[in-house]
Order: structure tokens, then C-alpha cells, then sequence
């Protein structure tokens, strides 16, 4: 078992086969640095909470295939992403962090697709973005390429 | 949502906004400029061209290659366009997945057609990777040009003989233009296409500074039905976009 230590002093147990899905933690156990605790100061308890869950339910990817277990796993991708924009780029940040390959491709993902078919509005209002653009700036964006503004596709909702 | 980031932009960092943008189509991209300045900057930065055109998966090469403008099997008068762009921006896969022995370069792929040219003699070839066959488009590039060209050619073009035998008539490309960076006003139409029994109209209806739409009407095969195709052309990157669009 491996110890994790979030920000706010709280310490997780791992196992190691879990932990090791992080090239960062991988690379330390193999220098032999990560003998007590590995400190994580830039993780809260609460993000780290939900990147563990995620190397638990992930620990035998390469079995999922054999055991037909794939579709569970995709289940629980899209339950996982299932979270607030702030949370989620909290998890964004600590999977880059920590080095996790499959997990920031799973939150950067689904934070495209959210944002995909947005409209500007949209986008500056979920993400909460001040335009510092002038109208003039803005009208000579869109004059370059009207038809990326219009279309049934565009969704001006902000959930 | 907590309260902790109600008063500022909750990205924390460039490298993550980078990383979820990359991940987007074109056409999004081209919309998200306009949301903020720090956007606009990123979008438009070398680096985030390169690496998006890349990205498996954000459609970058769809959008350039989806060119059908007819259903499979009754295609007659097809858009190809293709980039001369500096080499390590095609991606690599499918250079090294589809790419035939003895040629290089595959300038546009389609689902089955990639357009390869022949480092050699800089001849523009048409491959069919089902049927093993090689048109040739008739047309050589100036290699010292570097910019989007855009032409027509008719589906039934035949395959190559060797060496010099002379095309048929019907087998030509009927019209070429070069685009640089900023399609010429005064070149309108840019695309000439021939008339046949099913393709009634396909011309530009507008050209602008820098961006193109068309549409293609197209009569059904019962020959009552109408079919009606928005073509969108768009600058990005240099290369000329073009999408076909369902009604």
C-alpha cells in the first residue's frame, strides 16, 4: 500500500498497483522516494477522493477486455465526468499533475464535448469569462467565418 | 458549483484550456475566438495550430476531407481539396497506415481515395486503395508554391496508362485556381463544374474576403426530389475547409 497526503493534512491508503497508474507516483516508487508518505500539495482531499476512485475502478484495464468488463468501465467514465466545470478541471489539474495519461484524456475530453456545439455566450457564461474584446474585434472575428456563428447545432443553454 | 469561483474564469491554468481546445473541431474554434481575448491569443497561436491539427480527436482532418458531394456510388463531380502545407502538419497515422509503396505524401484522403503526389515529378495521382489503381489528375504542381488549391475532377476519370498517353477530353481537370492565404476577389467562380444529368447547379454564391459558401442543389435520382447540400468553405490554418452540410 502506498500513502497519499492531500493539502489539507488528510492520508489516503492506495495500492500500489492502483497508484502506479500515475507515471509521476510510478517513477517515485521505482526511485525509491516514496518510502512514507507521498505529500500532495497541490491536491485537496476532495479531488484526490475522486482520482482515487478513478485508479481503483481503473487498477486492471488491461483485464476489463478479457473479462468483458469494458462496458462497465465505460459506465463508469460517464458517471465519473459527471461533475461541476470547477471540479472538474480540479480533477483536470491533478491528473496532469500526477501524470495520469488516461484520466486527463477522459476530463479533457468530456470538457470539449461540453463546450462543443456552446454557443459564445454560452461559453463565457458557463466558464464565467469577462469579453474584453471590442464589438469591432468581435464583428471581425465573426465576419472571417459567419457560418461557425449560425446553425441549428449552436446550443446558447448554459448547463 | 461552489462559491469559490464565481468572480473569475475557473480555467487555473493555460496548459489545461490548451488541452481541452485541443481537443475541439474546427468549427468550434473558429467560433470561440470570440469569447475572450486571452481565447482569441491561444487559438490563433502556432504551437496550438500545430498540435491541434494533430489531435486524434477533434475532427481536424475530417473537416478538410469530407468532400462528397453526392451519396456513394452516384458521385460525378466531386471538390477535392488538398494542402500543400509544410509536411510535418499531415498527420502522421494515416501517412504511415494507407500510404501505398511508391509514393509519398498523401495530400487529401477520402474514405477510400487519397490523392498522392509523386515526389519526382511533383505529378498530382489519384489511389484507390480497393482497386489498387492510379488515376493521374493531369496537373503538376509547382512545388516552389506553398498554399491550397482547389479543383474539380470528374469521378469517371480513368486510370493512368503509362508515360505520356494523352487523357481524354473528359478525363481533365477542367479547372484549376491557386489560393493563397486569402481567396482573390476577382476570382469568381472559382470553381467551374461541368453540367450533367444529376448535378443541376454548383457554383459559388458568395465569396468574400476569406470565407466561401456554396450550394448544391442537387436533383434526386427519381428526378423530382430535391437535395439540398450547403457546401461551407472556411480558412483555417491555412487550408481551405470545406464541409458539406445535411439540410
Amino acid at each position: 500500500m502506498v500513502k497519499l497526503k492531500s493539502n489539507d493534512d488528510k492520508e489516503f491508503e492506495v495500492e500500489e498497483a492502483a497508484v502506479i497508474q500515475s507515471e509521476m507516483i510510478k517513477n517515485m516508487i521505482e526511485d525509491g522516494c516514496a518510502t512514507s508518505v507521498i505529500p500532495l500539495p497541490n491536491i485537496d482531499s476532495k479531488t484526490l477522493i475522486k482520482v482515487i476512485e478513478y485508479l481503483n475502478k481503473h487498477i486492471n484495464m488491461g483485464k476489463a477486455a478479457e473479462t468483458g468488463e469494458e462496458d462497465d468501465l465505460k459506465e463508469f467514465d460517464e458517471q465519473f465526468v459527471n461533475m461541476g466545470w470547477e471540479e472538474l478541471f480540479d480533477v483536470i489539474m491533478a491528473a496532469n499533475y500526477l501524470n495520469i495519461h488516461e484520466l486527463m484524456e477522459l476530463c479533457c475530453q468530456s470538457a470539449a464535448d461540453r463546450l462543443k456545439n456552446k454557443s459564445v455566450r454560452a461559453v463565457r457564461e458557463m466558464l464565467k469569462i469577462t469579453n474584453d474584446l471590442t464589438e469591432e474585434e468581435e464583428q471581425e472575428i465573426i465576419n472571417d467565418a459567419p457560418w461557425a456563428f449560425e446553425g441549428p447545432e449552436i446550443d446558447d443553454t448554459v448547463n | 458549483m461552489s462559491t469559490s469561483m464565481d468572480d473569475h474564469c475557473p480555467l487555473p491554468e493555460d496548459l489545461i484550456l490548451f488541452n481541452i481546445l485541443l481537443r475541439l473541431p474546427v468549427e468550434s474554434l473558429l467560433r470561440f475566438k470570440c469569447v475572450c481575448k486571452h481565447w482569441y491569443a491561444l487559438i490563433k497561436s502556432p504551437s496550438f495550430i500545430e498540435k491541434h491539427f494533430h489531435h486524434k480527436n477533434n475532427h481536424a482532418s475530417l473537416l478538410i476531407c469530407n468532400l462528397e458531394v453526392a451519396p456513394k456510388g452516384h458521385s460525378i463531380v466531386k471538390s477535392v481539396v488538398f494542402s500543400l502545407l509544410p509536411k510535418k502538419i499531415i498527420p502522421e497515422k494515416i501517412l504511415w497506415r494507407r500510404c501505398p509503396p511508391g509514393f509519398v505524401e498523401p495530400c487529401i484522403w477520402e474514405d477510400d481515395k487519397m490523392i498522392f503526389e509523386i515526389t519526382k515529378t511533383s505529378q498530382l495521382v489519384l489511389y484507390e486503395p480497393t482497386t489498387k489503381q492510379v488515376t493521374d489528375l493531369g496537373f503538376q504542381l509547382d512545388l516552389s508554391i506553398t498554399g491550397c488549391w482547389v479543383f474539380n475532377y470528374k469521378e469517371s476519370l480513368s486510370p493512368i496508362k503509362r508515360g505520356n498517353d494523352s487523357q481524354g477530353k473528359d478525363n481533365a481537370v477542367e479547372k484549376i485556381e491557386h489560393f493563397f492565404d486569402v481567396i482573390p476577389m476577382d476570382l469568381n467562380p472559382l470553381l467551374t463544374v461541368r453540367k450533367s444529368q444529376r448535378m443541376s447547379f454548383l457554383r459559388f454564391m458568395d465569396v468574400e474576403k476569406n470565407y466561401l459558401e456554396k450550394r448544391l442543389i442537387k436533383t434526386g435520382i427519381d428526378g423530382e426530389s430535391e437535395m439540398r447540400k450547403t457546401l461551407k468553405f472556411g480558412l483555417i490554418h491555412g487550408f481551405l475547409i470545406c464541409m458539406v452540410l445535411n439540410p
